[in-house]
């Protein structure tokens, strides 16, 4: 029996020369959009899912403010609103409950101050959508109800900056159809998003050997898989019948060079934020948490039983290390308890619940303790992630910060009334709302269009100036063409920029 | 008709001719597998992971007689419909083909089951914790790692055992001993890593090929390390991801 060989040498050709291409030897097979991955923009959306009503946060209404509309509209007592400097155009609710809807949970919002910190790069722009159907309308929402061929915000920022990028595009929060793919099918393969089901965990996912059990040489591991996928692959039976499916066409595909660039650039060093300790005991299995495990874990210090603060914590982190260009984050539609609450009587701890059951559509139950709870919630996140991406250098003296557009997406507003004079009440799904961006590339300290304080009607602006219009509602497809305005994403005429969200 | 050798190799084990399936003396103790099951007691019409397809009953209905072309001149399919594993079948036939329980597969940093892990990647759904009803659309590029992951850590875990207890090695009991300097040794184990995995026979070139990494390998833990290597290029074909 002769031996036919597959050479260290040979293997490690393969691997050195994915190496040295890193992922500008990516670049060169993937034909993204021109120029976009020299000069990208960073696009964070947080998902609000279940319908974030922009009449509960920056745009909120006092009592005074709504006059002899109050007693039965869904306004706030002037005692608990925020109290700004008159320049500012937001308005917040800064007060105490004693429960979320009925789950008997003491919390304290604090909005005012993310809006004193953050209002310069804080754009409210007024919209109409066109479903209550929470699927239909979170999909609506980041393609614009297909403004573009069907394609959603992410998948184009992705396509016009991340081509050099190892995972332009990454979903971390699930369960909504604010991650659903597109339609547009004409896009490359990698701009479409990649899915990360467990942020704390999935780094490992990103290095074949190292971590495992038995982990081997480098070495060793790239003479095996040539000889699996030039060799025993591609000669055997099998294939030769099945090579031409697409479930296997995709597998063999996603092998090779681009398993080896994502390995070579060590990304299970930089992504890892958890700490080094049990349960994790990273270095019991020769890891090391990411340099900036520590600064993540501070920002987002519940990593370990919020979902969200995990998702966020390793969303800074990809972009931070350039890995991705555009990652979607957002609460789930599941109750979170910090581990060992007990459900006793007497009511939860302040601060032991992280969310509520079916996030901001919990405000069927209670609307304003829900809506109140959920936006310090998305408050608090976007403050943190900020706060990290104000701290990292991007060049000539901008930060990552001046380069990022955090776009809280949501399904539609709420209904504006209320039982005549209730501290709490339910609502309804209301296609009438609007949406808050947050950004040094936006029109900060903006309304654009505004809201009638009798009615709690949102109404809209003309695109160019942004002078308000009150007869005019803004459509889904003109926020997304505006957003992609902000993110300089170049839609070859296919939908319109509004000037007027930009900074 | 690349199940000609397979449903042969089926109807030997079913006539005791063959050691198929665990090939050593246990038979996955506790491995809680089913499609592994599957795929030896419904053998005669099943595919790999115990699931009929319509391609086996056409494939199987033309065989008689007809010892089926050599390899290398396989016909592509014209309804090249596979599918993959996913991570509960692929952890299910990897646990009874390397007769390990299922919980010693593989855990991601002594804590984590590995397929728990790694599940949404590689196809499965998790409705009551991710709300995700329906396996991704795409396969994320983390998917082919995961696996090698899953699988480099079953072969090394194999391994290991039959290193420690040769004499009662279940895949590598030539070379267990620590010497796996002798190519008629490591074909014996090449070919029982084919029945165990991919439940058919190799090849002679593919025996040729795996037999060869040997000399590609570092002198330190050659032995073991081949046996691993070589478990993990057969356990991560595509062969062996897909029914």
């Amino acid at each position: 029996m002769s031996h036919s060989k597959i050479t260290r040498r040979r293997a490690l050709q393969g691997l050195t020369a994915a190496a040295a291409g890193g992922f500008a030897g990516l670049s060169g097979i993937r034909p993204g959009h021109a120029g976009g991955s020299e000069d990208p923009r960073f696009l964070i959306v947080l998902c609000a899912s279940g319908g974030a009503s922009i009449i509960d946060g920056p745009l909120a209404i006092s009592t005074s403010e709504a006059g002899v509309a109050a007693p039965t509209l869904n306004c706030f007592p002037d005692v608990v609103m925020g109290d700004f400097d008159p320049s500012i155009p937001f308005s917040a609710v800064d007060a105490s409950l004693g429960a979320v809807g009925p789950i008997p949970v003491p919390f304290t919002t604090g909005q005012a101050q993310f809006i004193n910190a953050h209002h310069d790069d804080m754009l409210v722009s007024t919209l109409t959508t066109t479903s209550v159907n929470h699927q239909v309308a979170q999909a609506r929402a980041v393609t614009g109800n297909g403004a573009w061929r069907g394609r959603t915000i992410q998948e184009s920022v992705a396509n016009q900056y991340g081509a050099a990028f190892p995972l332009p595009n990454v979903h971390l929060t699930t369960g909504t159809d604010f991650t659903q793919r597109g339609s547009d099918e004409s896009l490359p393969a990698w701009a479409y998003g990649e899915q990360v089901a467990n942020p704390a965990l999935w780094p490992l996912a990103l290095d074949g050997s190292r971590g495992t059990s038995h982990p081997v040489d480098p070495g060793v591991l790239a003479t095996a898989r040539a000889l699996r996928n030039d060799v025993l692959d591609v000669n055997s039976r099998f294939n030769q019948a099945f090579a031409g499916s697409d479930g296997v066409r995709a597998w063999t595909g996603l092998r090779g060079s681009n398993q080896a660039a994502i390995e070579q650039a060590s990304l299970i060093d930089q992504l890892l934020f958890v700490p080094d300790e049990a349960p994790y005991n990273l270095s019991a299995r020769g890891l090391q948490p990411s340099p900036d495990a520590a600064l993540v874990r501070s920002v987002f210090p519940n990593y370990d039983w919020d979902p969200l603060h995990a998702q966020a914590a390793l969303a800074f982190l990809l972009i931070k290390n350039r890995v991705s260009v555009t990652v979607t984050i957002g609460p789930s539609f599941d109750l979170v308890l910090e581990d060992g609450t007990s459900l006793g009587g007497g009511g939860l701890p302040e601060g032991s619940m992280a969310n509520p059951p079916i996030a901001f559509d919990f405000s069927h139950q209670g609307h304003r303790s829900t809506q109140a709870f959920m936006w310090s919630r998305l408050y608090e996140v976007a403050n943190g992630l900020i706060t990290l991406l104000q701290g990292e250098e991007w060049l000539g003296g901008q930060s990552l910060w001046d380069r990022t557009m955090i776009h809280v997406a949501t399904d539609f507003g709420r209904s504006k009334n209320r039982v005549a004079n209730a501290g709490e009440f339910g609502t309804g799904h209301d296609l009438n709302n609007g949406l808050l961006t947050i950004s040094p590339m936006v029109a900060g300290n903006t309304v654009l269009g505004g809201r009638d304080p009798s009615t709690g009607m949102t109404y809209g602006f003309d695109p160019g100036t942004g002078a308000p219009e009150t007869g005019r509602n803004m459509t889904e497809e003109e926020i997304f063409g505006g957003l992609l305005g902000v993110m300089g994403v170049d839609t070859d005429g296919e939908t319109d920029s509004v000037p007027a969200m930009e900074a | 008709m690349f199940l000609d050798q397979r449903a042969l190799l089926l109807g030997l084990c079913t006539a005791g001719l063959l050691a198929c399936g665990g090939g050593g003396s246990s038979s996955g103790d506790g491995s809680g597998s089913t499609g592994g099951t599957d795929t030896q007691t419904s053998a005669p019409t099943s595919g790999p992971s115990g699931t009929e397809s319509e391609s086996d009953t056409e494939d199987s209905a033309d065989e008689t007689g007809d010892s089926g072309p050599q390899p290398g001149e396989q016909a592509p399919s014209a309804r090249p419909r596979v599918k993959f594993k996913t991570a509960e079948r692929y952890a299910a036939d990897l646990s009874t083909a390397l007769s390990l329980p299922r919980v010693a597969l593989c855990s991601e940093l002594d804590a984590f089951d590995c397929i728990g892990v790694h599940r949404i990647a590689l196809g499965e759904v998790d409705a009551f914790g991710l709300r995700l009803f329906e396996p991704l659309e795409t396969t994320p590029i983390t998917a082919p790692i995961a696996v090698d992951r899953i699988a480099l850590s079953a072969c090394g875990e194999r391994a290991a055992q039959d290193f420690a207890d040769s004499g009662n090695a279940a895949s590598f009991q030539e070379v267990a001993g620590g010497d796996a300097s002798g190519a008629s040794d490591r074909d014996a184990v090449v070919a029982r890593l084919y029945r165990q995995l991919l439940l058919r026979e190799a090849t002679d070139a593919e025996t040729d090929a795996v037999t060869s990494m040997y000399d590609d390998l570092p002198e330190s833990g050659r032995a073991q390390t081949w046996a691993q290597m070589a478990c993990f290029v057969i356990a991560t074909s595509t062969e062996a991801l897909f029914y």
